[in-house]
């Protein structure tokens, strides 16, 4: 069965993922990850994760994916060794000294970063024989380049299908080492590529119309079915920033077809999906490179986000089956009244018109102003812990 | 320390042999970021001159590769007296594997650009009989030093040029003239740079070719001052003249192999080509994480 991986900047993220259909997450570290901005996990976090995610029979990876320079070698071996205690069960790492140490000191397996942009088999062989049980490919292939290469490896082949796309070759740019010192390799990416540029000819303007080599971010729903059938081992959602409800509906909506398509052998209709995704997604997407090389469809040129559909404006905490009455923590402003929607860890989805909410002192209230504030609200039908609150 | 240099015509192949150690030269087939595409002949003619010349020739070919167009690469390099050649550079580990099973092995250099960032990744193809890699260019001179110690088969380096800094296989000039409705004359033109709203003193030169788009740093990096330091670990040095010309090469080379910087020279240079020269990474250490 195809594996959907998706990602966590914290062990709330990471919870909901598994709880909404991934069947694996990948997190950062605090050493030698990517992601420097990602709220990035603790040895103890990730301790954490590991047992949540194994009670449910489901895995964690933990990035170390940096290209470190000499200064950065030391401690990788003992990180490691502190990586496989917490029973992590693979690392991602692009760099041979990480994965040689990994390798050697550890029985962790390896999975090779997309940060050495792997483009063919020959590439993927070399890391096969090296040790590395699975690549992480380049997006710079099409569906019909993956499905090649897959019979001439006995590596397992894991594939970007949704969120954000480098557009330079992962690992090859160091824009925003040379524009902000920051260093693109070492957690530090200042995503250059997509600022606005002029571009000039002989020191005079080509167009009236702003350059930009940003791209619109991955969105692969079309193209699950055919990566199903080609023998890709994993899908993995990009996207360790992104925000709880991102989470939740992407993965929710990427378990829900692959598991009608498992199911029923063919998707006849995917505007379901898309609806589902476009609930939380406020950047445009496409297909990326899955269709061939991206032509002027898959660039960003109007920057300008798309508001979700819907707004995450509350999670479950608690239910109480005799009273109805669920304990939440409010994200974003609501009010009784409101026709609310719950989106249930399990992809389902119910609707009810909001009549009762009391605040922490039990006082009887109209609106829910405060950021993770705690409220009671009724609701008519089961919820569990983890469940969202949508506004309609 | 030897100094390798790109050419643009092949007519200068004579003259510029008074200072370089040797060329590089590519078709844009499997080569980016190239002076010119040379034909299969014009190719097979610099291997002859350069025979006859006594320098070496290094076959470019650093683009990234799907499985299709490595099965065409292998192809090609039968068409071509490919042991005759003093090294081939390759980006790309699927590269390496074909030309290893062709029997290849000792003419390999590995060039990934931004990865060989430390000693240990730096050797990490020093099993395999490689000829050598290329140093990443984003790192600081001492971290360079600290390598060039410690290294076990021959180090390259750019020394001198436009550093490149992003490599899409997107055709992004393309794309924004379509976007724009007007036609492209720009592809494969050594005339573009773009220029970002709060960088404006600092243009970049962009190139659209077979293999993608390019962006690449404004300054051009020059080591002359530090040759000294350099030639005791550097096997190749290489001097990168897209964007400029032969003449280009000629005045930078007679400067590398004089071993100093020439004021004189130097300010006639920039003047004419209007770049400014500066020394890249190497006293520039970039942040390891930013705390935002």
């Amino acid at each position: 069965m195809i594996e959907l991986l998706a990602p966590a900047g914290d062990l709330e993220k990471l919870k909901i993922a598994l709880m909404y259909g991934a069947d694996a997450v990948f997190i950062g570290g605090q050493n030698f990850s990517l992601r420097a901005r990602a709220s990035n996990f603790t040895l103890d976090d990730i301790y954490e994760a590991t047992a949540f995610a194994h009670q449910r029979n489901k895995k964690i990876y933990v990035t170390t994916n940096i290209i470190p320079h000499n200064e950065d070698m030391d401690g990788v071996i003992e990180y490691l060794q502190a990586l496989e205690s917490r029973h992590v069960d693979a690392i991602i790492s692009a760099s041979p000294f990480i994965i040689d140490m990994a390798l050697k000191h550890t029985k962790l397996e390896v999975h090779l970063s997309t940060q050495q942009s792997v483009t063919n088999s020959e590439a993927v062989n070399f890391w096969y024989n090296h040790g590395i049980t699975r690549i992480v490919l380049a997006r710079e292939l099409n569906k019909n380049q993956i499905r090649q290469m897959i019979p001439k490896t006995k590596a397992d082949i894991e594939v970007f299908i949704h969120g954000g796309m480098c557009m330079s070759y992962s690992g090859r740019c160091s824009l925003s080492n040379n524009m902000t010192d920051r260093d693109a390799n070492r957690g530090g990416c200042a995503h250059s590529c997509r600022w606005s540029y002029e571009l000039t000819q002989s020191g005079k303007s080509v167009s009236d119309q702003m350059f930009s080599m940003s791209s619109k971010d991955l969105e692969a729903l079309e193209q699950i079915p055919f990566l199903i059938e080609s023998g890709v081992k994993s899908l993995k959602i990009e996207g360790r920033m992104k925000s709880l409800h991102y989470i939740a509906t992407v993965v929710s909506t990427y378990r829900r077809l692959i598991d009608d398509y498992e199911r029923d052998l063919r998707i006849d209709n995917y505007d379901s999906y898309l609806i589902e995704l476009q609930k939380a997604e406020n950047r445009q997407a496409s297909h990326g490179y899955l269709e061939g090389l991206p032509g002027v469809e898959q660039q960003l040129y109007d920057k300008k986000s798309e508001q979700p559909s819907q707004l995450f404006i509350g999670l479950v905490q608690d239910y109480d089956h005799e009273t109805q009455i669920a304990t939440i923590e409010q994200r974003n402003y609501f009010e009784v009244g409101y026709e609310i929607e719950i989106f249930h860890p399990n992809g389902n989805e119910q609707t009810f018109i909001l009549d009762y909410m009391t605040d922490e002192k039990g006082e009887i209230t109209q609106v829910a102003r405060h950021p993770q504030q705690i409220l009671k609200i009724k609701v008519p039908f089961a919820v569990e812990p983890y469940a969202m609150l949508r506004k309609k | 320390m030897k100094l390798l240099i790109t050419i643009y015509q092949l007519k200068n192949l004579e003259k510029l042999s008074v200072y370089a150690d040797g060329f590089l030269i590519g078709s844009d087939q499997f080569g980016t970021r190239l002076t010119k595409s040379f034909s299969d002949e014009e190719i097979t003619y610099a291997l002859k001159q350069t025979k006859a010349l006594n320098k070496s020739l290094y076959l470019v070919c650093n683009q990234m590769f799907n499985d299709e167009q490595l099965e065409s690469f292998e192809d090609w390099i039968q068409t071509l007296p490919i042991s005759e050649f003093s090294g081939i550079i390759v980006a790309d580990l699927g590269a390496y594997r074909v030309l290893e099973r062709m029997g290849y092995s000792n003419l390999i250099v590995y060039n990934p650009e931004t990865l060989l960032t430390n000693a240990y990744d730096f050797n990490f193809l020093a099993d395999f009989d490689i000829q050598g890699v290329f140093v990443a260019k984003e790192i600081t001179l001492e971290d360079i030093i600290y390598i060039g110690n410690h290294k076990k088969y021959q180090m390259f380096m750019i020394g001198h040029g436009h550093l490149n800094m992003f490599y899409s296989k997107r055709q992004l000039i393309d794309n924004f003239m379509y976007f724009t409705e007007s036609e492209n004359p720009y592809h494969n033109r050594q005339d573009l740079k773009i220029v970002e709203e709060n960088r404006k003193d600092d243009p970049y030169p962009i190139l659209e070719d077979q293999a993608g788009t390019h962006v690449f740093r404004s300054q051009v990096l020059s080591s002359i001052d530090h040759l000294t330091e350099l030639r005791a670990f550097v096997d190749y040095l290489v001097v990168d003249t897209l964007f400029k010309d032969d003449d280009y090469a000629f005045s930078i080379l007679k400067m590398y192999q004089d071993g100093k910087e020439d004021l004189n020279i130097k300010n006639q240079i920039q003047d004419k080509y209007q770049e400014v020269w500066d020394e890249g990474f190497f006293y520039k250490k970039t942040i390891y994480k930013h705390k935002g």
